[in-house]
């Protein structure tokens, strides 16, 4: 009798453990991931894995990155995508620019550029939720329509405008310490906030809905076209903020500023467990999903890979990782 | 007090050239079970989002306690601050989410600057399902994804929504449909329990079967108009039985004279 008694409490035991960590696994899997990685690296190469110089590399540009994968997770829950985020960034950091040529006042510029690409958002959301265009093209078309006209402005002539003395330079990209890019708190920072807003806020609770099945949130009278129009004029007004980072960051101002970052921010946020279909996903996961793809950035030239092998590294991961979650996913259902 | 507690007069409902609702007049009363009868097309779930507020209706009146409602700002909200709760059909959940967050869907208990009170809605969840509606298997928990439940777990979750937020009215929409025989024996088990509050419910199916042992009075929806009313102490299971065979009749007459 006793026996099964206490049988009974440690089948309990395991059980109520599994459940907890039940309910994070794709992010354990995913911080699992991470892990294993840096561990391949640190043995193959324990002297570069250990300098300051390569984890500075790392969160150099990574930050920027993860700004919007986490940015695009809140859409991808929901249900949509957007993919005008570069293009944004491009105008955002342009408009900056101008702004800032003829103020002198880098706070300024900064606001001028994030009222504009914060209404970039508006508008996309108002296409996709009001007009009900398809959000994946719709934001296409837009990713066009402003990198052709920052391209037609600039005449794609590249531009180093002098920013390193402002004081927005060392608030948003210095260095903390001197050796830690400040641009990592501003990261995390985003993504304590899109946690809170996501997991405690009635709003995520709304994104989760709509992105789970739309018709039910309707039905159950959550006002979706204004919740939808709200993520989208998140990701302008972050997309916007991605870019003068990004511009300050790199000292210069291109024409194709953004670009980069377009397929591997979208990269990060399935690597980092949300799933396609919308209802599902976390912040947390597309954080350590961008991490994941910036350190095979900076750690594949460290086991005597040419960067040349980038790309092949990126799909490897994403393939695998995606195969992964799908095994998860069969398992819960 | 108004004779009834919702009155619609002469609804009609077109979606582009299709005339979904063709009059509809449809009363319920105080403390009074309706069963509206209807097949597959003949307009019940068009007329349940009417009643909620997520179509407009394009002509007629609907009445809520002696106040005519205005057509414009009428709303699921609206619906709601009238007491009027509905169980869909498609039941409305969201089957990758957790009880809890489908319990109360669409209206979150939060502070004042629209933060979650999760314990809170947690605790409700499980006094709703286990205490009120008697689900006491242990895969049932606020935590637990609804996609998981069975049928008459997920109906239970709609049913529970309707319970828990105080309701003068609550429409059923094929609450029985694909359930088993001890589950509809359920869910009639809930309507008897709102006669018995002192609340309304307008019961919609196309099992006369289902509806006839707990509803006051009947009525038949054929093709987007009411064509028969019956009050329970006058008519028989078999007198509804002929007269909606004789419906059916018609219906299939019809086509093939439009087919022909």
């Amino acid at each position: 009798m006793a026996v099964t008694k206490n049988e009974s409490v440690l089948t309990r035991a395991i059980r109520t453990v599994f459940a907890k960590f039940g309910r994070h696994r794709m992010q354990l899997t995913v911080l699992g991931t991470f892990l294993v990685i840096l561990a391949a690296f640190y043995i193959k190469d324990p002297a570069a894995f250990s300098t300051f110089a390569l984890y500075s590399a790392l969160l150099s540009l990574t930050p920027i990155m993860l700004i919007l994968s986490m940015s695009e997770t809140l859409i991808v829950i929901n249900g949509d995508f957007d993919m005008s985020f570069p293009s944004i960034m491009g105008l955002s950091a342009m408009i900056f620019m101008f702004i800032f040529f003829s103020t002198g006042n880098s706070v300024i510029a900064l606001l001028g550029a994030l009222c504009v690409s914060t209404a970039i958002g508006v508008l996309n959301g108002v296409l996709v939720a009001k007009l009900g265009l398809p959000s994946l093209i719709a934001t296409i078309g837009g990713l066009f329509l402003w990198r052709g006209v920052v391209t037609g402005i600039t005449q794609g002539q590249n531009v180093i405008p002098g920013l390193r003395q402002t004081p927005l330079y060392s608030i948003l990209v210095g260095e903390l310490f001197g050796f830690i890019p400040v641009q990592t708190f501003w990261a995390i920072g985003i993504m304590i906030l899109f946690w809170f807003v996501l997991n405690r806020h009635k709003f995520g609770a709304h994104i989760y809905c709509i992105g789970d099945n739309r018709e039910s949130a309707k039905m159950m009278g959550i006002n979706v076209t204004r919740t939808k129009i709200l993520i989208f004029t998140l990701m302008g007004l972050f997309s916007g903020f991605a870019g003068v980072m990004n511009l300050l960051e790199m000292g210069i101002f291109f024409p194709s500023l953004g670009q980069n970052f377009f397929l591997p921010a979208i990269a990060a946020v399935f690597v980092g467990g949300t799933s396609p279909f919308g209802g599902e996903g976390t912040v947390f996961g597309s954080f350590i999903g961008g991490l994941i793809l910036g350190l095979l950035e900076v750690g594949i030239p460290g086991i005597g890979f040419a960067g040349l092998w980038r790309e092949m590294f990126f799909g490897l991961i994403l393939i695998i990782s995606l195969v992964i979650q799908a095994s998860i996913r069969r398992r819960v259902r | 007090m108004e004779k009834y507690l919702i009155q619609t007069k002469n609804i009609h409902k077109f979606f582009g050239e299709v005339h979904a609702l063709r009059g509809v007049d449809l009363a319920v009363g105080h403390n009074e079970v309706v069963g509206l009868i209807g097949d597959n097309g003949a307009g019940k779930s068009t007329f349940v989002k009417i009643l909620s507020g997520i179509y407009p209706w394009d002509e007629g009146d609907i009445i809520i306690e002696g106040e005519k409602i205005d057509k414009r700002k009428f709303s699921v909200q609206k619906a709601r601050e009238y007491g009027i709760e509905i169980v869909y059909q498609e039941r409305a959940l969201t089957e990758k989410l957790c009880l809890w967050r489908n319990i109360f869907m669409g209206r979150e208990l939060t502070d004042r600057l629209g933060f979650l009170r999760i314990p809170e809605m947690k605790e409700e969840s499980n006094k709703v399902m286990k205490e009120r509606l008697g689900f006491t298997s242990s895969a049932v928990t606020a935590d637990a994804r609804v996609g998981v439940f069975s049928g008459g777990e997920k109906e239970g979750v709609a049913i529970a929504r309707a319970l828990l937020f105080e309701a003068k009215l609550i429409i059923l929409d094929e609450p029985t449909m694909g359930l088993s025989t001890l589950e509809v024996e359920e869910v009639l088990n809930f309507v008897k329990e709102i006669k018995e509050t002192k609340r309304s419910c307008l019961f919609i199916s196309h099992n006369i079967y289902h509806v006839y042992p707990v509803a006051d009075r009947f009525v038949l929806l054929d093709r987007g108009k009411i064509v028969d009313e019956f009050e329970k102490r006058s008519v028989t299971l078999k007198e509804i039985e002929d007269r909606m065979a004789r419906i059916a009749e018609m219906a299939r007459g019809d086509k093939g004279r439009v087919e022909g």
